[in-house]
């Protein structure tokens, strides 16, 4: 019999202040597309094409640009302030969201691949995500945004040894020490050992009856 | 971070060793061997299908000009018949001890190597044509993206069977004891088939009958209309001309034309459902052999497919409002494959419509250990009442706003209507609401419209999510969702409405055990 989940308080960490900037640029590049599409919406069908429209020309699409630029320069902060995640003994914790807020658990035994990601614009300022794969397909990964490149690596490897040293386990053999000897490029995708792969593998086919 | 420390595991540790790596040389001991010789005959009709249109879209720019007509004609002609031959020439097969080999190309190789234990479920189809040459179809489906299945079309039907025993019976003796190895082949004492639940005739007509196909069904008929160009004018006069000649009495007024045509397309629909659900699944039967769950069905398409028990990752069974007041579900599964039709990626249906009583039987032949009979749900929490009754009260509340002022200020007197019959909703929201956790499995219910309920294997649960709208924030709600491998989106299995205390404490309860796995909940 075992000893349901253990009650500890999970460390929680914040994601890099930087990404401030990031998701405020992300969001203005969407402010740029979404208020141009509104404008000529405005311009060129609400205004022109519709007869007896009461709002006068370019004041919907101006409206709609404005309530962008005040989200792109809230939300920002905002998500920042509600980015919590956690490494606990066995899964990864996530919390995020403005309005909808959401708490994630990802264990992780069922972790098949980690990939470490930058675009540019996170290269700029010198962060990295983490994409955590499952097999699910619903939301099958899970991003942890706005990670120093060291850290992000020290991550990946500490959940990749976790898997293949408890794989090792399982198989009654010695367990491996460190990780698996990832490349140490930032952009280079963990591809999964077969160690940790088979731990999260057998997820699938283990049998239900009573261990 | 602290190194986790080393974890304790229920399971004994019996897992095979590491798949070969895709890249490794081919084994010579496995003997390839190539598709059926018909492959090609019975892929010329469908590739000449596939030519069908540009051919057709030439004959309207160019029907004055027959040389280009036939000279492009010619072109189709042999394409259709070079590239099933060369795919016959060029594909082989193999099956291994422990991988299933594909090898393609004559120029360039390529070799796609399957270790079995990957293998999640054996599909074999067998269309009209196929069933008159004594040729099959065979998929073996494997978890993963799309691209790692293998498709076997066609093989001969002793071919087929001999390739799908042999699988299933290899991937289960390494499941069992990875330590034998080799002469495996013959070794297998035929495995008894129990059956599990057959569908009757009556079954199917009362499944297509109360399906929610048909609004699908006249969308469809629509499309055809105005695929085929059919003059609505044209159509409109001559089902008034029928209607003028037959029942002349009823009077002329449009509207009476248009309802019938109505009822008459609705009634179409209806019957082609009926038709449609009763020759996909005749003679529906689902089996248990061993660890494998068989079901076959299909009057003109047969197909026969093997689920292994195991890999059940999510169960739903499914009504709407017609089906549960007969006492009739659909039950579906969930089995992490991924075959090459996105639609049926992973589904098996195993069973079409099923009295309620049965429900019990067949999930214990799917998960041996749960009785459903004796699960009881218990309710979510009282306050999901209010946020049914907010909901309701305010989605009727902006629709009959939006009504009143576009259409018709008599709009606004439904709004004291629509307050107690959202009540009343909401209610019947509440309680259609439930779950529990009873020995290794979640079993979550929901809807008002069409009832889910999932049963999933907590040691099948991929990933837990908790979200909270604003609304269920400021009630002290949240809703649970689980996602488990194969499971599309919508399918899903969610718990709704929980306590915020308690769905945390769910989510905490879930990734422990996952990472556990193995059921060890013993009750609620």
């Amino acid at each position: 019999m075992n000893d349901g989940p253990p009650d500890d308080t999970p460390e929680f960490r914040r994601v890099d202040p930087r990404m401030r900037r990031l998701w405020f640029s992300e969001e203005l590049f969407g402010t740029v597309l979404l208020g141009g599409g509104a404008l000529a919406l405005d311009r060129f069908v609400l205004s022109t094409q519709i007869d007896g429209w009461p709002i006068p020309r370019w004041w919907t699409g101006a409206a709609v640009v404005v309530g962008l630029l005040l989200w792109a320069c809230v939300s920002p902060g905002l998500r920042y302030r509600n980015w919590r995640y956690a490494m606990r003994q066995h899964d990864v914790l996530l919390m995020y969201g403005i309005v909808w807020k959401v708490r994630r658990s990802i264990p992780r035994l069922r972790i098949q691949h980690v990939d470490v990601r930058a675009g540019p614009l996170s290269r700029m300022v010198g962060l990295v995500h983490l994409t955590l794969f499952t097999a699910g397909t619903g939301d099958a990964d899970a991003v942890i945004p706005g990670l120093l490149p060291e850290q992000a690596e020290g991550m990946r490897d500490a959940l990749l040894a976790a898997n293949a040293r408890d794989a090792d386990e399982r198989r009654g053999g010695t367990p491996t020490v460190g990780g698996q000897g990832a490349p140490a490029d930032e952009h280079a995708s963990a591809s999964d050992p077969p160690t940790g792969a088979r731990a999260a593998h057998d997820a699938f086919d283990d049998d239900h009856g009573p261990a | 971070m602290d190194p986790p420390e080393p974890l304790t595991t229920l399971r004994p540790p019996a897992p095979p060793p590491a798949p070969p790596p895709a890249s490794a040389p081919l084994d010579p001991a496995i003997p390839l061997c190539r598709l059926h010789p018909l492959t090609p005959v019975i892929e010329i009709p469908r590739r000449i299908g596939s030519f069908l249109i540009p051919l057709v879209i030439l004959l309207v720019a160019k029907g004055d000009d027959p040389t280009a007509l036939f000279w492009w004609g010619g072109v189709a002609a042999v394409l259709s018949v070079l590239a099933p031959t060369h795919r016959w020439l060029s594909l082989r097969y193999g099956l291994g001890d422990d991988q299933f080999i594909i090898r393609r190309g004559l120029l360039s190789r390529h070799v796609r190597s399957i270790p079995l234990e990957h293998v999640q479920n054996v599909d074999l189809e067998r269309s009209l044509l196929h069933r008159l040459l004594g040729v099959a179809e065979l998929r073996l489906e494997t978890a993963g993206g799309a691209g790692a299945e293998a498709s076997l079309a066609v093989v001969s039907m002793r071919e087929a069977e001999r390739l799908r025993a042999e699988v299933m019976a290899l991937k289960h003796d390494r499941a069992r004891d990875p330590e034998r190895d080799g002469d495996l082949s013959l070794a297998h004492e035929p495995v008894v088939e129990t059956p599990v639940h057959t569908a009757s005739t009556a079954d199917l007509l009362l499944a297509g009958a109360t399906e929610n196909r048909i609004g699908l069904i006249i969308g469809g008929l629509f499309g055809l209309l105005e695929f085929f160009d059919v003059d609505e004018d044209r159509a409109q006069e001559a089902v008034e001309e029928f209607v003028d000649q037959h029942a002349s009495g009823i009077g002329e007024s449009e509207a009476l034309v248009v309802g019938l045509g109505v009822v008459a397309l609705v009634l179409v629909g209806w019957v082609v459902s009926i038709v449609l659900t009763a020759v996909t699944y005749h003679g529906f039967a689902l089996r248990r052999a061993g660890e494998d769950l068989r079901r076959r069905h299909g009057l003109l398409t047969r197909f026969e497919g093997v689920v292994p028990r195991k890999r059940v990752q999510v169960m739903h069974l499914e009504a709407n409002p017609l089906r549960r007041w007969l006492g009739r579900v659909t039950i579906g599964a969930e089995t992490a494959g991924s075959g090459q039709d996105r639609k049926s990626r992973g589904k098996a249906v195993l069973a079409p419509l099923l009295r309620v009583e049965a429900v019990g039987g067949l999930c214990s032949a799917v998960f041996g250990t749960l009785e459903l009979d004796t699960v009881a749900l218990s309710p979510v929490h009282r306050l999901a009442l209010r946020r049914g009754f907010l909901r309701f009260a305010l989605l009727g509340g902006l629709a009959l706003s939006a009504l009143a002022l576009a259409v018709d200020e008599r709009f606004w007197w439904g709004l004291p209507a629509w307050i107690p019959l959202a009540a009343i909703l909401a209610h019947y929201r509440y309680k259609a609401l439930g779950w529990v956790l009873h020995d290794g499995f979640l079993v979550s219910r929901a809807g008002l419209w069409t009832r889910r309920t999932w049963i999933v294997p907590v040691a099948r649960v991929q990933t837990v999510a908790l979200r909270q709208s604003p609304f269920q924030r400021r009630l002290g709600l949240a809703t649970l969702t689980v996602d488990t491998a194969g499971s599309h989106a919508w399918s899903r299995a969610r718990v709704i409405d929980l306590a915020e205390a308690e769905a945390r404490g769910l989510l905490e309860t879930l990734a422990w055990n996952s990472h556990v796995t193995g059921p060890v909940l013993g009750g609620v």
